[in-house]
């Protein structure tokens, strides 16, 4: 058994019209806690509200609309983390309160309950396009450094302005002033570089070694910049006429890359489906760690299925490494991963279309 | 509905707001009409002032022709919204110049659309000590300061920018008083 005694845990989940959810109240419990229940009963759905919660985004749907139980107007979804209530109203747009106070901008509450989030979706963090895995960055610099975030959005936005004049350019218009878009970009993009290299210095530390232990390969990680960071305004003064042709940025932290390496072969390419997945499982974990190492607070993970797609051996030594955080939530139908540790099992069923869940015997939610 | 529809362009008024007005305005005809009036009577009056851009009365407007200003100083803002906010707050004797927009290419919004030539020509003509730009603390807003400061600068006149008291993504018609003294307090003059 282990002694939680930070207090700092999801204790409870509210939901009303989330997704197939018309009413939900569940307590929580700290440690590692098992969602079992068949395909298509909710479970994701649950890890969906918790997720939420944290960073007011799915990791599954990029529209808020989807989230709404099919016809209805508005969902509220609530949950106590240690002392902390967030809460989020939607409704066409998204209204956060923490502890009954109503936040101005979203980002003042981004992370405010810290959820790592191993989904299947995370391949793409491998297999996808150098942008999912700026977003694996991104993501997790910005749930310990608010200020990342706008930073990031003030980059973004002065891309599109300058972008938009190579496009005018491009249709042949004059155009004026192009070169206070590259200042600004290049102010901005400052920070954000620092911020990665520290992050993926970081990232390197930790991911390597519990790769090493699920996979028993040796991993290389490493930032690829998107540009001349030594001095990004020549560059893109120099770069401009071919831009002009492009029309748009060639260069600059929106082209950053990160490259894995397995045994010195390139993952993306050759890597095996279960390897590939160990390596995102490495990441998440990492992600946890860092978060821990600078916030000095334990995220909450979540991990829908991933548990059940991994091979027995692996299972094990997975749920051994989960053991080192003050709360687990893993939804999976499959009722062997119970024999990997101690786990608090709650059961999803599907009755007539609506969940119902127990914990051990007693049904504790059912409406 | 046109009317709820037209409703909604003003700030702060959403769909539901939109309707209850809509609706009051049906069932209290002689309230609606006295609005549309005061409406059109403003409108009617209501120009900008050829010097600093600001919406006004008289042309040119009180500000700038008051005697009792410093009239070699001159804060340049986006929209009439800031100099009545400024104003409000109390902490600015200067002149303004209301550019009108910020630049923005993807609104097609380039330097020439907006007041900077007639700044540059205020800037040549008056006898100005300082300039002090207090656009947004936005990318566009950044963005303008700095082409204004590189229009400016062949000119023999201090240009500062307000500092950064002014929380981030907020307009200036928003921030409270106080922090608006800090901004103007703590402004710092632009250096290569
Ligand atoms: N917006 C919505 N409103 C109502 N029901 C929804 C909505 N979106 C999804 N559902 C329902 O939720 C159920 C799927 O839930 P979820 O994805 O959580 O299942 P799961 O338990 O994770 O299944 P699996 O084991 O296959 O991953 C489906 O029955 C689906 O119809
Ligand atoms: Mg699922
Ligand atoms: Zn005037």
């Amino acid at each position: 058994m282990y002694i939680y005694n930070s207090g700092m845990y999801l204790k409870s989940l509210y939901a009303n019209n989330f997704r197939n959810f018309r009413m939900l109240e569940l307590e929580l419990q700290p440690g590692k806690n098992l969602i079992l229940g068949d395909n298509g009963v909710g479970k994701t759905n649950l890890l969906e509200i918790v997720y939420f919660l944290s960073t007011f985004g799915s990791f599954r749907t990029g529209e808020n609309v989807d989230l709404l139980k099919f016809g209805e107007p508005f969902f509220i979804i609530s949950g106590v983390y240690g002392d902390t209530k967030v809460k989020v109203r939607y409704s066409d747009k998204k209204e956060i309160f923490i502890n009954g106070l109503k936040e101005v901008r979203l980002r003042d509450s981004f992370g405010t309950i810290p959820v790592v989030a191993l989904t299947s979706n995370d391949l793409e963090i491998v297999d996808g396009s150098p942008s999912c895995r700026r977003r694996f960055i991104n993501m997790g610099i910005s749930l310990y450094n608010r200020t990342y975030i706008d930073t990031l959005s003030w980059y973004n936005r002065a891309l599109r302005q300058r972008n938009s004049l190579l496009n005018h350019a491009k249709m042949g218009k004059v155009i004026k002033g192009i070169e206070i878009w590259e200042e600004q970009l290049s102010h901005y993009a400052l920070p954000i570089i620092k911020a990665r290299v520290d992050y993926i210095d970081k990232l390197i530390k930790h991911t390597v070694p519990v790769f090493n232990t699920l996979a028993g390969q040796k991993l290389e990680l490493s930032y690829k910049k998107g540009g001349n960071y030594r001095n990004l305004k020549e560059q893109l003064k120099k770069m401009r006429n071919k831009e002009i042709e492009r029309g748009y940025t060639l260069y600059g932290p929106h082209r950053d890359e990160i490259i894995f390496k397995i045994d010195g072969h390139g993952a993306k390419v050759s890597a095996s489906f279960g390897i590939k997945k160990a390596l995102t499982v490495s990441l998440r974990i990492a992600q946890a760690r860092i978060l821990n190492e600078v916030r000095k607070e334990e995220p909450i993970i979540i991990l829908d299925e991933i548990i059940g797609e991994l091979d027995r051996d692996r299972i094990d030594l997975l749920s051994g490494l989960l053991d080192e955080y003050e709360q687990v939530l893993i939804a999976t139908t499959r009722e062997d991963v119970q024999g990997s540790g101690d786990f608090n099992v709650y059961r999803i069923e599907d009755k007539d279309g609506t969940p119902v869940i127990r914990k051990g015997l007693k049904e504790i939610h059912s409406i | 509905m046109r009317l709820t529809e037209a409703l909604q362009f003003f700030p702060g008024i959403g769909k539901k707001s939109a309707e209850r007005i809509a609706f009051y305005i049906l069932s209290n005809p002689q309230d609606g009409k006295k609005i549309a009036e005061s409406v059109e009577e403003v409108l009617s009056k209501i120009k900008f002032c050829n010097i600093c851009g600001n919406i006004t009365v008289e042309d040119p407007c009180s500000i700038c022709s008051s005697h009792e200003r410093n009239r070699t100083t001159i804060c340049v803002v986006e929209k009439p919204m800031d100099v009545f906010a400024i104003e409000r707050a109390g902490i600015y004797d200067g002149l303004y110049h209301v550019l009108g927009g910020l630049i923005s290419p993807l609104d097609n919004r380039g330097p020439d659309e907006i007041r900077i030539e007639p700044l540059i020509l205020r800037a040549k003509k008056e006898d100005l000590n300082e300039i002090i730009i207090a656009t947004n603390p936005t990318t566009e807003g950044e963005a303008t300061a700095l082409y204004l400061q590189e229009s400016l600068k062949e000119f023999n006149i201090k240009i500062s920018r307000i500092a950064q008291g002014i929380p981030v993504g907020t307009d200036l018609d928003f921030a409270d008083d106080i922090t608006l003294l800090r901004a103007m307090e703590g402004r710092r003059e632009f250096k290569d």
